[in-house]
């Protein structure tokens, strides 16, 4: 039994990926092998310890008892897991390859896969066990043989895997073609310009009527040849009918390559006049009058969407996924909502899809608020969540706040600000600033609970209040003079750098409306100076040039104070923009072509700062998949088109001989 | 797809390593010959290095269960002290890859029990195997625990007859990949059980927020041959179907209310299509241990507990606080494991308690009381009150009150759904329905309980 195996001696990291290639090739080279490219020659005594043991494999797998070499393949695969090399094994262990041990051959495959193509001379001599064992009368054994066969990375035996691939695909059994399915893609990544030949192959097995073989095909045609859409189109009412009772990973990869197909034979269903698009069994029909102004949905692309509705129960939540981005990519408006509450199910899995999930509503939510309304209070968020969590439900909540939630959106939030996870609060707050631009009527009401945050005890909350109230008031800047005193009164007691600097930057901005409190801030300024943080001294002399601009007979001598200490700043940024400032503002000859404008470069209207979501631009990418997910575009991704304008041929679809499907 | 798949422990240290694409990792080098090149395990390195560094050993907590490194993805989750994660370089199903992840651990699970470094390092032969099995080049594969069992050789299962391997085939290419062929049993017995966990976030008025109830029905079955079942439960859907159809006695006598049910998933034996068009849920089982259904109601919820907080700030080193819980559902009915926690300031100098029922105690390390009561019937109340004294503290963060939490554990189920009967037919052996023994249970767990107060 396997318990008596103990995993030997603890591992430690540097053991691990030592690369002891090199000397043990060179204890190889003395024996039968060829010696691999890498050999050194170095230490030869340090490993002489793995030698020995090494030698006692040897023997124990050269022996005649199955017990023996079971033992001894499995410390072999043990030190493949931690990492030795285990290569010098490798003609030992070759010779086993035809045992009718199921178990020792199993193992063996491990050992093959790994070192084949290592050894790349040694690795023939088992491919003839092979090619035996294709011809096999056990199906499983024909499919498992065909399975490793095709792993083993070694160029020289491509043409016996195309041959044994080909074989395979008209093999009786669905099992041993649906692993003829796997294999194309594995000859694929070996030798790429077998392409030609693979894609008859794969033309061929999506005929196949069996929903074994269904996903796995689709799965190498999207690896090997994903924009032959033309393979498509006889298979596709059979690909849909089979869906269901395919296996669920199948589902995943076909649904998605349908959602492809779909976008590029069918009209939009998302016109304005389609209150009538329902599934009209005549239409078949009616080809040739596209161009018919009323929208009728083609009757494939209606199909599509029927038989992936049951779908929506699966207790994969990839099939769920796969599905609700189906609909979302592909049906008329009206009916992307029937995906809502599987999705909002999914928020009860486990919390790395709840992350997936919530992603992915953040970016549905934007353009569909009502979807997920009814569902608002699924996205209140947990003391337990995580932070990421939390943020992604914040996000959602924000976006589908409207006039008639937003004071129950708006009273969830205050508790949120609480929290004591601060950065959750601080988002929380810039949510507040979003609901607040987004829907006019509350505007001034978040502007005054705001206000309010400004006498918190917790600083992170003042400062992140602080710079979202700076953004508000830009947005609409008159009548607010009062908030402006307010901050004004609080600034000796704020010590964040970012919400100080904010706080300078709207007296400049708005000094004309604080005519006597500004030069005051200015003053105090003008003490502390030389202790601020560089973010606050730039935007001291900001604040010192707007209000010599607008009332120099009082601010002149602090002005040029402020200036002259910019002068002599340690940080080069505060030196130059003093400089830069000096020139603009002070009159002397040499500048005077400046000087004239610049009133109207300090105190230009500035537009105000769009608070929009993090997920707007998200959309561009194909829901659900990894690409969206980090929102940079990943290796493969395949595009969604556009609808095309004009409905290409329907008839490419039809299928002459209509039988009923059987596996 | 999914380029690879790594074990690590907590250190970091690499247990498994399991490589289907030689595109992670690696950086493109002139100097190597295009395709197979033997040194691609060394690139696989860099990609294991990566995910230690910035993953398992980063400063931070780590935000997101994807990171993208040099372009490369790593999908990670975490069982106790063992990290699994899955690399890609493909834009993948992001969904698709964590589920397998799970049925990986599921699949691990049901093979050696926890999911520990020392289980791992002990069964690393068997996790091998399963690689092998469950992902051929990077793509999930059939990944149903019975149906594995047959045709992983290790762990007992060895040296096949033909007899034996003629069945695994059957089972891999037939239909029904969950059950074989030729089950027999000298009694035919199931086991139901409805298991719930009721959430509930309630505001300190008593309003309640957001609550919902999520269920499992886990079978057991032990039946001969291949036998058809057939489910029914009071779901309200059904029965208002059958009462225009004349048909109501059976809810009518019980007097039951029939239950809303937002929205439920089925184990793949459970006919899909059928529950679409009928809304019934026939099947046949598979062997043993499985998870039929998984629910989710959100109305009509019975809440077993009230909690009602009281809390008064006495100056500014006292809290007074005061807590209630009032028991609702049948006197006759227990509740058991009965915990109640209550957070306190991190201030905290010293707690005194008084609690009616059960033991309380001050956890300083958890910073809350954590009230326990082994049992306590239907229709009743209990409370506490505790008094806690504060350090004085310069810190002008104020105290952000987190909920109290609760757990249970009730014997019936919160959402008041109830098994109406479970049929089962097998036309081929000579067993009736009557024949079976049945047995139904009924546990309501707590899930995230919470009050604020």
């Amino acid at each position: 039994k396997s318990a008596e195996y103990v995993y030997l001696s603890s591992m430690s990291t540097s053991a691990l990926y030592n690369d002891q290639g090199g000397a043990e090739a060179a204890v190889e080279a003395g024996q039968e092998s060829t010696p691999t490219s890498s050999s050194t020659g170095a230490a030869f005594g340090l490993f002489s310890a793995d030698f020995k043991k090494n030698e006692d494999l040897k023997e124990m797998l050269e022996s005649n008892k199955e017990s023996l070499k079971l033992e001894a393949m499995k410390r072999v695969v043990g030190l493949i897991a931690k990492g030795k090399n285990a290569s010098e094994l490798f003609p030992a262990v070759v010779k086993n390859v035809a045992s009718k041990n199921i178990e020792l051959k199993k193992l063996v495959y491990v050992y093959l896969v790994r070192y084949a193509e290592e050894q790349q001379d040694l690795a023939l001599l088992s491919i003839s066990t092979f090619q035996r064992a294709l011809k096999d009368p056990n199906q499983f054994i024909r499919a498992s043989a065909l399975r490793v066969l095709s792993s083993i990375r070694v160029p020289i035996i491509v043409p016996i895997m195309m041959l044994a691939i080909k074989e395979a695909a008209a093999d009786l059994s669905p099992y041993v073609r649906k692993t003829s399915a796997h294999a194309i893609q594995k000859l694929f990544s070996l030798d790429p310009d077998q392409k030609e030949q693979l894609i008859e192959v794969i033309e061929k097995l999506l005929k196949d009527k069996s929903t074994l073989v269904a996903g796995s095909v689709v799965m190498a045609f999207e690896e090997v040849c994903p924009d032959r859409i033309d393979l498509i189109h006889k298979n596709y009412r059979k690909l849909c009918n089979l869906l269901v009772d395919v296996e669920e990973w199948g589902q995943v990869v076909i649904i998605s390559m349908l959602t492809r197909y779909a976008r590029t034979q069918f009209t939009s269903p998302w016109k304005e006049n389609n209150e009538k698009t329902f599934y009209d069994s005549d239409s078949e029909e009616k080809k040739g009058q596209i161009e018919a102004k009323p929208y009728i949905m083609d009757p494939d692309h209606r199909l599509l969407l029927r038989n992936t509705k049951p779908l929506l129960q699966s207790r994969n939540t990839a099939v769920v996924m796969s599905v609700a981005q189906l609909y979302w990519h592909l049906a008329p408006k009206h009916e992307v909502s029937i995906v809502t509450k599987s999705l909002v199910r999914l928020l009860r899995s486990h919390r790395e899809v709840q992350y997936i999930v919530l992603q992915n509503i953040a970016t549905m939510s934007i353009q569909r608020k009502g979807m997920f309304e009814p569902f608002m209070k699924s996205f209140y968020v947990r003391s337990t969540d995580a932070t990421h969590i939390k943020t992604l439900k914040l996000e959602i909540l924000t976006n589908l706040a409207n006039e008639a939630n937003i004071s129950t959106i708006l009273r969830e939030f205050q508790t949120y600000v609480k929290s004591q996870d601060k950065a959750f609060a601080a988002a929380t707050i810039q949510a507040i600033g979003r609901c607040a631009t987004n829907i006019s009527e509350v505007t001034d009401t978040c502007l005054n609970g705001l206000v309010l945050l400004l006498s918190n005890r917790d600083e992170t909350v003042v400062a992140e209040s602080v710079v979202v109230i700076k953004k508000l008031l830009q947005t609409q800047p008159t009548q607010h003079s009062e908030i402006i005193k307010h901050m004004a009164k609080l600034f000796d007691n704020i010590t964040v750098p970012m919400a100080r600097a904010s706080i300078l930057w709207l007296m400049g901005e708005y000094c004309e409306r604080v005519p006597k409190i500004a030069p005051d801030v200015l003053r105090k300024m003008a003490k502390t100076f030389t202790i601020e943080e560089d973010i606050v001294k730039l935007q001291t002399v900001n604040l010192a040039a707007k209000l010599y601009l607008t009332n120099s007979k009082q601010t002149k001598l602090l002005t040029q104070y402020i200036l002259n200490l910019g002068k002599y700043d340690q940080n080069y940024d505060i030196r130059d923009r003093t400089r830069f400032i000096r020139q603009l503002i002070v009159p002397s000859e040499k500048n005077g072509a400046l000087n004239k404008y610049a009133r109207r470069i300090l105190l230009a209207p500035k537009p105000a700062p769009v608070l929009e979501s993090a997920f707007k631009d998200r959309d561009r990418y194909q829901l659900g998949t990894l690409s969206h997910s980090l929102n940079i575009k990943a290796t493969g991704y395949q595009e969604l088109s556009d609808w095309p304008a004009v409905a290409p041929d329907q008839s490419v679809r039809n299928v002459e001989v209509i039988e009923p499907v059987r596996n | 797809m999914i380029g690879g798949l790594f074990i690590y422990n907590h250190k970091g240290e690499v247990l498994i390593s399991r490589v289907y694409r030689d595109d992670i990792g690696k950086t493109w080098n002139p100097s190597y010959t295009s395709p197979p090149s033997p040194s691609h395990w060394n690139h696989m390195r860099n990609a294991v290095d990566a995910f230690r560094v910035n993953v398992i050993h980063a400063r931070q907590q780590v935000r997101s269960p994807v990171t993208n490194i040099a372009r490369t993805s790593f999908f990670h989750v975490k069982r106790s002290n063992i990290w699994l994660a899955a690399v890609t370089k493909q834009n993948v199903n992001a969904a698709m890859v964590f589920e397998f992840l799970y049925k990986m651990c599921d699949v691990m699970t049901a093979y050696f029990g926890k999911i520990s470094e020392e289980n791992i390092k002990n069964n690393f032969v068997l996790i091998y195997e399963l690689l092998d099995e469950i992902l051929d080049f990077g793509y999930p594969q059939n990944s149903e625990t019975g149906a594995l069992k047959t045709f992983i050789t290790q762990q007992g299962i060895k040296g096949q007859t033909k007899e034996e391997q003629s069945q695994i085939t059957s089972q891999v290419t037939g239909q029904i990949g969950w059950r074989r062929e030729g089950i027999k049993y000298r009694r035919n017995e199931l086991f139901l059980d409805v298991l719930e966990s009721v959430n509930l976030l309630m505001s300190p008025q008593g309003q309640v927020l957001s609550a919902h109830v999520s269920g499992r029905v886990v079978m057991k079955s032990y039946l001969s041959g291949m036998p058809e079942c057939k489910f029914g439960m009071n779901d309200k859907i059904v029965i208002d179907k059958q009462g225009k159809g004349g048909a109501s006695d059976d809810a009518g006598k019980s007097g039951k209310q029939s239950i809303a049910i937002d929205d439920c998933t089925f184990h793949q034996c459970v006919r899909l299509s059928k529950f679409d068009s009928e809304r019934s849920i026939s099947f046949i089982p598979p062997d043993g241990e499985y998870e039929l259904m998984r629910y989710r109601t959100t109305k009509d919820i019975i809440l077993p507990f009230r909690v009602i907080p009281l809390v008064r700030e006495v100056g500014r080193t006292k809290l007074e606080v005061k807590v209630v819980i009032k028991s609702n559902f049948k006197p006759s009915l227990l509740a058991q494991k009965i915990e109640v926690r209550i957070p306190t300031p991190l201030n905290t100098s010293g707690v005194q308690v008084i609690c009616m029922k059960g033991k309380a105690k001050y956890k300083a390390s958890e910073n809350a009381i954590v009230w326990k009561i082994k049992r306590m019937a239907g229709m009743k109340e209990s409370q506490i009150s505790a008094e806690i004294e504060l350090l004085p503290t310069n810190d002008k963060k104020k105290w952000a009150r987190p909920p109290i939490s609760m757990n249970f554990e009730v014997p019936f189920a919160p959402s008041g759904l109830k098994v109406r009967y479970l049929k089962v037919f097998e036309s081929k052996l000579n067993y009736s329905d009557h024949d079976v023994i049945k047995w139904v249970r009924y546990i309501g767990r707590s899930g995230i309980y919470e009050t604020r107060c």
